[in-house]
């Protein structure tokens, strides 16, 4: 391994230990380098290998005191300190004591498979900075707002990001071109990757996979509205394939348009020449379309033209994937009172862009209030996708689905309902641990988040990240299901009587995410759909099963179905609102062969899974039954609506394409 | 216009700010040159002065709910920094700092700009109205001086007029950079030789938890699902047990069909946690080997199992775990390197508080709190 192997790594300590070696290093004392890291991905073969796949449980959306928003809360873990807890191990909350002791302290039941820290990379540079008392902008207005400003930080900075597409403009202390902050970017960038090597475990024991990443934070100010802000979120996260990444991140300020980034990962990670024969790949993985007022799907590119085949391309072969659920809510569908499919209800933000739930507090001037609008939602955006498909034959918004957390606490994974710490900060302004569980954790209409599951041969980078590829990943809303989803046309009535249902699902059809095309099939005949479910072994017991359907008839019209295929929803099962114990009994495991009653071969569809389980407490009622009462009891929302006490946790599969007719993709 | 340029050019301000410039726009070329002008200074005694107005600023931001060890560790961190300060300088580590000779520039430029203002004189130079034109003269060439070397004398004459202005002990950031450049001088100055693979196995060791390979089951299982024989399945599970004991009797056939899979290759606790939950990890761990054991409960039903292999928790080679055990040995050395040396400074140095004894940096926290009646809990 040459040096130039380190510099891609860009350990920082590699950094401090040369200056070491220049100045102090004997002709006889060899100085320490990192060199002597192996840092490509070799042909593994992990000690639980399962070529019929296994299901890994993960987090891709953890921020840690590396992200403004966190700082800005008090948050002190670092990158490391979140691979830890990932890992098993207890963390340390806010708020501290004035000795830096934590007032609160979480750890998770169960250790996760897999995890990405994805700090905002925007402020990498300003974060090094402003933390850095020997930096010319330590003494900045600006650092020292970020420094000791709490809330006034997070807004100064977050402003930054819905400042203009064209022209995003970042704070003074950066200077009038940026590179004040672009060149010291690359401290924290290290670091990120540093922890991430730390975390990986390259044996054959294949016990934890650590992701290098970070989030793009876009969230550009609509145009039109005079003082009113409204930040449409764009965010993603990116996450690399491996230990070979780009020299520095590609934020907001360098690429302020998803195709900005699409085109910098491409010129400095895609098209990037191989070292020691690993070439660098990357996914985009877009989250919160709920909150994005409709432009995480608008159909217009940077341009303002309309989305055209290679735009298509381009986006689907970054964005297999999509986040679906996360604390600031459920991005599956909109939801309309007395509608068809009722569960969209579930974790709905009542709010439609990133800083609505400020509106209260600034007032309609400057940050008016948005409902959430239809074209927000990633069931809309799968229905648009198969019409673009029939008009320009590509999909750009075919997304298999996965869940995160977006945690600004560096507690990935932790998405159990009781003990839910908040989105970030110190739960309210407690100086001991007992105030602190008598403040309501977070806003109440955010919730725990959710995890990433994949099926992978075996818990590697390479095995996961291709996993998310072809989409063979689903999200939960926190539970751990195990959740098979196969579409095929060779699968019998009884397939789930079958010992071999996993090696049959497989052999006879294609998994979660595939492509069913018609070619494959009988004429005429509808497609069989196998749905296999068990319960989280912790959690509790399964509903029913639905089905969703999406197509877009002969009229053009954008049409959805819900059916209800296996369980019972009406099986009387409740919570008792004063144990938070639960009432009455569901499955452990759940199955079924499903054919569509409506299939229409002539007709672009695709399916995908709900699994849904029976009702549990809220986190606002935990808390409620932990403090006797002090938070978290009776509340509303920010529309006055009563915030629900009970959830059914559930998992959606990626969904699997019919196709009528060949793809150019 | 040649009256002006004349006198400009005659100006000993001209000179003195010339020089300034040069280093102030030039530190690329210091580096570049290999001039390593250590320009060290400080008293010769090891003695840190502290005010009691620092010290009762400290104890009052103290509040009644935080215990007296975490104001002796708040005072501790003052005198830390003192210490460091002191040692910066000692060790002219301010010399070559770009940062520091940047903001020492600026001071200066300041405090000449209010002096010509009212005609008057630092230490080495007298200021006349027109140099503040010259200042302005000089700002708008700088950057054709960039690549101009400096000679120590010139840095020397600098340093000299930063000291007789108190800059490093009065300007906040050439204060803290002083104390940052002197914790990563003591946090580099060693020489940390590349770890031998004794060295990094004696880290393991020492880390022995974060190396541990857990145990792991491999293991056959047979289901039985609960719902399916809500009437019948004690009957049904003693004629699978029947047949289980013989050993000629097929096993295939037997049991509910599932997703969860029939051979588990290799898993650790965790991982049979995940999958059956923590009642059906727990019997395996008591389940013999090469024999059916059950019915041992899930959370899905009951289960008969064979563990057919078992591999005990043992240490991670070191070829396995490289990148880790390297990164925290890695971590672990710098942590030691700076504890020593500050713990070797606080040895030499003592601390000095009008009206108090002088005593050793390493006692003064718990001095100073016995002294002004603030009890140890």
């Amino acid at each position: 391994m040459t040096s130039s192997n380190y510099a891609r790594l860009g350990f920082t300590g590699l950094v401090i230990i040369s200056l070491v070696g220049c100045s102090k290093a004997g002709p006889d004392i060899e100085p320490v380098t990192t060199d002597v890291l192996v840092t490509e991905e070799p042909v593994r073969n992990c000690i639980d290998r399962n070529p019929l796949r296994n299901a890994y449980f993960g987090d891709t959306h953890v921020h840690t005191t590396y992200s403004v928003d966190a700082y800005s809360q008090n948050v002190r873990s670092t990158p490391s300190d979140a691979y830890a807890f990932a890992k098993g191990e207890e963390i340390g909350l806010p708020p501290y004591d004035r000795d830096g002791n934590p007032l609160r302290t979480a750890q998770l039941d169960r250790p996760l498979d897999f995890a990405m820290i994805s700090d905002h990379s925007e402020f990498f540079g300003d974060v090094a900075l402003c933390l850095n008392p020997a930096s010319n902008a330590y003494s900045k207005l600006s650092c020292k707002i970020y420094r000791g400003q709490g809330f006034n930080a997070f807004a100064v900075y977050n402003y930054n990001l819905s400042t203009s597409q064209k022209s995003p403009q970042r704070q003074p202390h950066c200077g009038e071109d940026g590179n004040n902050c672009i060149n010291h970017s690359i401290t924290l960038w290290q670091e990120t990757q540093l922890a991430a090597e730390a975390a990986y475990d390259r044996s054959d024991e294949c016990s934890f996979t650590s992701f290098i990443g970070y989030e793009w934070t876009g969230s550009p100010k609509q145009a039109g509205n005079g003082l009113g802000i409204v930040s449409q979120n764009l965010h993603r996260n990116v996450l690399f394939a491996n230990a070979h990444v780009p020299e520095r991140p590609s934020g907001y300020f360098r690429a302020p348009y998803p195709e900005d980034l699409w085109r910098t990962l491409s010129d400095e990670c895609i098209n990037a020449a191989p070292e020691n024969g690993e070439s660098c790949n990357v996914l985009t993985i877009p989250h919160n379309s709920n909150l994005s007022a409709g432009l995480m799907f608008e159909q217009l590119d940077k341009f303002g033209k309309p989305i055209d085949a290679a735009y298509s391309q381009q986006r689907a072969a970054f964005e297999p994937i999509i986040e679906l659920i996360q604390h600031k809510g459920n991005s599956e569908c909109q939801y309309s009172p007395g509608g068809n499919d009722e569960e969209c209800a579930f974790e709905y933000l009542p709010w439609g862009h990133l800083v609505g739930n400020l509106t209260e507090r600034f007032g309609e001037t400057l940050l008016p209030w948005v409902n959430p609008i239809d074209n927000a939602f990633v069931r809309d955006a799968l229905k648009e996708g198969l019409a673009l498909q029939q008009a320009i034959h590509v999909n750009p918004f075919k997304y298999g689905f996965i869940g995160s957390t977006d945690t600004h606490l560096a507690t990935p994974g932790l998405t159990n309902e009781n003990r839910y710490p908040g989105h970030g900060g110190a739960a309210g302004a407690g100086n001991t641990a007992e105030d602190t569980d008598a403040t309501l954790a977070d806003n109440p209409e955010h919730n725990p988040g959710g995890l990433a599951v994949v099926w992978a041969e075996q818990n590697t980078r390479s095995s996961i990240f291709e996993a998310m590829q072809r989409k063979e990943v689903y999200a939960t809303s926190g539970s751990r299901h195990t959740l098979r989803f196969f579409g095929g046309w060779e699968y019998s009535e009884d397939l789930c009587d079958s010992a071999n249902l996993v090696q049959a699902g497989y052999a006879g059809g294609v998994p979660m995410g595939g492509d069913l095309p018609n070619v494959d099939g009988p004429i005429g005949s509808a497609p069989s759909f196998v749905v296999s479910v068990l319960k989280d072994p912790m959690g509790a017991d399964l509903q029913y099963v639905q089905i969703i359907k999406g197509w877009v008839d002969a009229d053009g019209n954008r049409q959805e179905a819900v059916y209800d295929v296996a369980g019972n929803k009406n099986n009387g099962a409740s919570v008792n609102l004063e144990t938070c114990e639960p009432v009455g009994v569901g499955e452990s495991n759940i199955c079924q062969v499903w054919q569509d009653p409506e299939f229409n071969s002539d007709q672009e569809a695709f399916y995908y899974a709900r699994v849904m389980e029976n009702p549990t407490c809220r986190w606002n009622q935990h808390q409620c039954l932990n403090s006797g009462g002090q938070a978290g009891c009776d509340l509303v929302d920010q529309r006055g609506q009563p915030v629900a006490k009970t959830v059914r946790e559930r998992s959606w599969s990626s969904p699997i394409w019919y196709s009528a007719k060949p793809s150019l993709e | 216009m040649n009256h002006w340029i004349r006198h400009m050019l005659k100006s000993p301000l001209l000179h003195f700010f010339a020089i300034a410039i040069i280093v102030y726009v030039g530190t690329e070329g210091i580096k570049h040159s290999g001039l390593l002008s250590l320009i060290a200074f400080g008293d010769d005694e090891n003695v840190i002065t502290l005010t009691q107005a620092e010290l009762t600023q400290i104890q009052r931001e103290s509040s009644k709910k935080f215990p007296v060890k975490n104001l002796a560790a708040s005072i501790d961190t003052l005198v830390d920094n003192e210490l460091l300060f002191k040692e910066g300088l000692k060790l002219g580590l301010a010399s070559n700092d770009a940062i520091i000779i940047d903001r020492m520039v600026k001071n200066i430029k300041y405090v000449s700009q209010q002096q010509v203002d009212q005609k008057k004189c630092t230490t080495h130079i007298c200021f006349e109205t027109s140099d503040s034109i010259m200042i302005d003269s000089l700002d708008d060439h700088a950057t054709t001086l960039e690549e101009q070397d400096i000679n120590e004398a010139d840095l020397k004459e600098l340093f000299a007029e930063a000291r007789s202005l108190n800059l490093f002990e009065n300007d906040p950031v050439i204060h803290r950079r002083v104390i940052q450049l002197a914790e990563q001088h003591l946090r580099q100055d060693r020489i940390i030789g590349k770890p031998s693979e004794n060295e990094l196995r004696a880290y393991m060791s020492r880390n022995n938890s974060d190396f541990m390979l857990p145990k792991r089951w491999s293991i056959e299982q047979i289901y039985f699902n609960p719902t399916l024989h809500t009437v019948r399945l004690n009957e049904i599970l003693a004629q699978a047990l029947t047949k289980l004991k013989n050993t000629g009797s097929s096993v295939n056939n037997l049991g509910d069909a599932t997703i969860l899979p029939k051979q588990v290759e290799m898993a650790s606790e965790r991982q049979l946690v995940q999958q059956f939950g923590a009642d059906f990890a727990k019997a395996i761990a008591d389940a013999p080997l090469n024999g059916w054991s059950g019915p041992i409960e899930s959370a899905f039903g009951s289960h008969f199992v064979r563990v057919s292999a078992v591999r005990d928790e043992n240490v991670a080679e070191l070829n396995s775990v490289y990148n880790r055990a390297f990164i925290g040995w890695l971590e672990e050395q710098k942590k030691n390197v700076y504890h020593d040396h500050i713990t070797r400074l606080r040895e030499q140095y003592k601390v000095s508080v009008e009206g108090y004894a002088a005593v050793a940096a390493t006692n003064f926290s718990s001095y100073w709190l016995r002294n002004n009646n603030v009890n140890w809990q």
